[in-house]
């Protein structure tokens, strides 16, 4: 039984590339809980997409041990589509440690998550972080925590997590600084679910934080939201491999198995009890992961369609906000509508669905949740254009909105400021962070800010802008539903909503980047863009006239040969509608034109 | 069985700026040892296949007059030791415009060659100067008469159109220019970008204006156009010949029959397997024909798709018996889904015995080849 004085709870939090996986890595050498040989590089980052992206997309949590204590590291998913499995994360800790980087200063999710820190009311310690680079301006950072946060000078630890500069120092103030947890361990069973993942052999492993009570083998558990029950098999605690204990007491964090087959079964933010004997109520804070964008995805060829869809629910064993339903598309086909918490989830998932199972798959453009508003005074809510009734039983549509915070250097403001306009941002404030830098607040619509926003920001600041939003609620908007028509027929895959003012503007873009796209045929294709039946742009592709290898003898037989090979690969990867040959990227073209 | 022998001389004066072919410049100090190498290689097949008869020579290149007159009389020497040449067999050599000298043609006559391929490529002094040949236009013209008064009675032109900055009217000059020199045969070929050549660098930089695909159309409509007029008529996609001047060698390729290549970077088919020699001319020095050769056994359907794709450039198309009598099994019942639409598009016709490429499909020749792929 751990003793509950002598644990510390904790979370490193920061804004994306700030250092936080580095400095995990310091801090399981500096408490050897790992043999820095076998270290391999950001040990918590296990999944090679997560390496590549620099981000952290499932949480884990690690046990040290460090001068008579037990410190639990909770790591967190470090984007913004993620904020409620941060939340989850962060109400299972005590402590955080908040860092900024002293090359970069505050950026929009070091606000977000110092927010997210401070209503679960954890004891926050402060880290400016590679002070070694040489364009270090760890003052300025100082700076920054103390306005932003109001934290004392002597508080804030200056680091270095690349050469272990303060390292030390961190550990020593999380000791003294980060409260124990609280809870009685003879209390009835609360304990919160942080996070949980799919293991091929032992099923689903839960990662928790017993807030009262205990939890040991044998016995039987109930998941509070979702009411599924279950018999322990193991619990224990995590040290880059499970370690089994007899118990796991009030305060501390580790993992559950139980025989588990389904992730949806074990929700991030749930409560487990005793079956038996239950706890009066769940722990606060528990909500059903809610999909905010959705997507067809849908096989290049028509006989993947059970591959893909076995893909889709081995993806969906490790990720319980995933959701998928099966969508039929006159275009494409058979195919899956699928949901998503944000947009670098669904790239992610995309990604993986290419490279881990191989699959071609044509993604359509990603679409938000409408809520139409009927003549019949019913609402429905639908999650893709072509679900959208007949324009004669819509009385108004509305769309989800967020409050967006961009942080940004004080001389780009300008450009800030016109492209949230373009994208229908309603301003609500501008702050100045110091006299260089610029904190602005949006409301914008979602539809606005999957489309490719995050670049056009990035790239109008050169880098320097940062943003983090959350949903505010639903607007009534005047919107309507753009056609495309290739060869005189729709292809409902290409529909799109969007506000009338820019229904013109960009159905021209898109029959334009259509054109470019879509490769030559041998006959002529006119590409158009309407609203129900109005045309409202037309772009026509010519027809092939040439194509012929002029040049071939006895040694070019087998080089002409895979040539040849090569030009029908890349259509066989494209998707034939009607009798026109639709490459990937049609689909996601919706999403470039500006 | 008579075969159809292909030499490869990698050796260059200068590097064209299209050329991706195996052929290299500043090399020539290995040419004397190159000949032995070849002789090598001539001597294996020659015991492999007991003096295999031959019914057509083609020396290619890189650039085959850069051989010394001893060097020609050496190979050709070797050559008739080693192979039993038919009486009357087409012996091509290809020849550049800046390399030719009375005393070498003399010398390749002697030696028993009579078709001289010549490497014009266009007649337009700065569009020659752009792809990087080492001659000028009125070279072409001496180097032909040369050839002539070596009394050589098969004569090819070889033109490249659609070139970097070429226009309609450089095209129509250039192909007046070589109508009037009157030669025998004539082959035009559409400029390719090859990856890894200097042109294909200036594309990528954006330097290069080329003309578009439907100015290339139009080039290569007007090549057919004129040359029948002038009484060449087209044979295949890329040739055109005075009636009974085609290219004997080049036909064994399109209809599939046996050829050994010699060479470093040659190609041989023989026996369902195609052959590549290294393009590596140093390695191809070390005589070791194990060392230098890749192998590849032709599946049946790989025979069957390049006995289509190469059969299909010919402008007589291909025999549907010659198919049967070939694989075993009809061409029609094979692929009848692709006849019936390739036939709908109007690119393929299928009349009597022969199915061969229409106007239009000669024009999009790769979508039909790649239907049989």
């Amino acid at each position: 039984m751990a003793d509950i004085s002598k644990i510390r709870n904790f979370s490193i939090i920061a804004h994306i590339d700030h250092g936080k996986s580095t400095l995990a890595d310091r801090l399981l050498e500096a408490t050897k809980t790992i043999d820095k040989r076998q270290m391999r590089e950001q040990v918590l980052d296990t999944m090679d997409l997560e390496r590549e992206r620099g981000i952290t997309i499932k949480s884990q949590a690690i046990r040290m041990l460090y001068k008579d204590h037990i410190l639990n590291l909770i790591d967190t998913p470090g984007h913004v589509d993620f904020t409620y499995e941060v939340s989850r994360a962060l109400a299972a800790c005590e402590g955080a440690i908040l860092i900024i980087d002293a090359t970069q200063g505050a950026e929009a999710q070091t606000l977000a998550n110092a927010n997210l820190a401070m209503a679960n009311n954890l004891k926050i310690i402060p880290v400016v972080n590679k002070i070694d680079m040489v364009n270090a301006e760890p003052k300025r950072a100082v700076e920054e925590f103390k306005n932003l946060f109001g934290f004392a000078e002597d508080e804030i630890i200056l680091a270095s997590a690349k050469e272990g500069t303060g390292v030390e120092r961190i550990l020593d103030d999380i000791i003294s600084n980060v409260p124990s947890p609280t809870g009685d361990e003879n209390a009835l069973l609360q304990a919160l679910i942080f996070d949980s993942k799919y293991d091929p052999y032992r099923g689903v492993v839960v990662y928790v934080r017993i807030f009262n009570g205990k939890i040991k083998k044998d016995m039987m558990i109930k998941m509070m939201g979702t009411e599924a029950e279950f018999e322990v098999q193991e619990v224990g605690t995590l040290k880059i491999d499970y370690v089994p204990k007899d118990e796991l007491t009030a305060g501390e964090v580790g993992y559950v198995i139980a025989n588990i087959k389904d992730l949806r079964q074990s929700r991030v933010g749930d409560t487990i009890t005793n079956d038996k004997n239950p706890a009066k109520g769940p722990l606060p804070g528990y909500k059903p992961a809610k999909p905010m964008v959705f997507c067809g995805f849908f096989p290049v060829s028509a006989e993947n369609y059970h591959e893909l869809r076995d893909a889709i629910e081995k993806l969906q064993l490790n990720d319980a906000s995933l959701s998928f339903e099966p969508e039929n598309s006159a275009a494409l086909g058979l195919g899956f509508r699928c949901g998503f918490l944000g947009l670098l989830h669904l790239e992610i998932i995309q990604e993986r669905l290419e490279r881990e199972y191989g699959l071609d798959i044509i993604a359509t453009a990603p679409s938000v949740v409408y809520k139409v508003n009927k003549t019949d005074n019913t609402s429905v809510f639908i999650d893709s254009p072509t679900k959208l009734p007949h324009l004669s039983e819509v009385r108004s549509i509305e769309e989800p909105y967020l409050k967006i915070t961009i942080f940004v250097p004080q001389k780009y403001v300008g450009g800030v400021l016109e492209i949230c306009q373009d994208k229908r941002g309603i301003f609500k404030n501008m702050e100045y962070l110091d006299p260089t830098r610029v904190m602005l607040t949006y409301e914008m619509p979602l539809q606005e800010v999957i489309t490719e926003f995050h670049d056009i920001l990035k790239s109008a600041t050169k880098g320097y802008a940062s943003m983090d939003y959350e949903l505010v609620g639903y607007r009534e908007s005047d919107l309507v539903k753009v056609d495309i028509l290739l060869n005189q027929e729709v292809v409902d895959a290409l529909s799109f909503i969007v506000h009338r003012e820019n229904a013109y503007h960009k159905g021209k873009a898109l029959t334009e980047q259509l054109k470019h796209v879509i490769p030559r045929h041998q006959f002529e294709i006119p590409v158009q863009a309407a609203i129900g039946s109005r045309v409202i742009s037309r772009e026509t592709i010519p027809a092939m006239r040439k194509n012929v290898l002029q040049k071939c003898y006895g040694g070019d037989v087998t080089r002409k040969r895979k040539l040849l090979e090569k030009q029908k690969a890349g259509k066989k990867r494209m998707k034939r509608i009607g009798r026109v040959d639709v490459p990937q990227e049609a689909f996601m073209a919706v999403l470039k034109i500006k | 069985m008579s075969y159809s022998l292909y030499i490869h001389i990698p050796f260059c004066k200068k590097k064209c700026a299209y050329c991706d072919f195996p052929s290299y410049a500043g090399k020539e100090c290995l040419i004397p040892e190159y000949i032995e190498a070849l002789k090598a290689e001539a001597g294996y097949y020659a015991s492999l296949y007991e003096r295999p008869k031959v019914k057509t020579i083609f020396f290619g290149g890189g650039t085959p007059t850069l051989l010394t007159e001893d060097q020609i009389a050496d190979i050709f020497d070797a050559l008739s030791t080693d192979f039993d040449i038919e009486s009357g067999a087409e012996i091509s050599v290809e020849a550049n415009p800046g390399t030719v000298t009375r005393g070498k043609l003399k010398a390749l006559k002697k030696a028993g060659a009579n078709r001289i391929s010549l490497g014009a490529q266009t007649f337009n002094n700065k569009l020659l100067k752009k792809i990087g040949r080492i001659h000028k236009e009125h070279e072409i013209a001496q180097a032909y008469d040369q050839i002539r008064e070596a009394d050589f009675t098969n004569v090819n032109l070889d033109l490249i159109f659609a070139l970097p900055g070429e226009s309609m009217d450089d095209w129509r000059d250039t192909l007046r220019k070589a109508v009037e020199l009157k030669p025998e045969h004539i082959s035009t070929y559409n400029l390719q970008l090859e990856e890894g050549t200097p042109l294909y660098a200036e594309k990528l930089d954006g330097s290069l204006i080329l003309p578009n695909e439907e100015k290339e159309l139009k080039m290569y409509e007007f090549a057919i156009l004129y040359l029948s007029v002038n009484g060449f008529s087209q044979y295949e996609i890329s040739n055109y010949s005075k009636s009974g001047f085609e290219c004997k060698h080049n036909i064994t390729y399109w209809t599939m029959q046996e050829y050994i290549g010699l060479g470093s970077g040659a190609h041989s088919y023989m026996n369902g397997t195609r052959i590549e020699n290294t393009a590596d001319i140093e390695k191809y020095l070390s005589k070791n024909i194990k060392e230098i050769k890749s192998e590849h056994f032709n599946s049946k359907k790989e025979n069957m798709q390049e006995f289509i794709f190469l059969g299909l450039r010919l402008n007589r198309g291909l025999n549907l018996n010659d198919f049967t009598g070939r694989f075993g099994i009809g061409f029609r019942e094979l692929y009848k889904k692709e006849i019936e639409e390739l036939t709908n598009d109007g690119l393929l016709e299928i009349a009597g015995k022969t199915v061969k490429l229409t106007e239009k499909g000669l024009y999009l020749a790769n979508e039909v080849f790649k239907a049989f792929l």
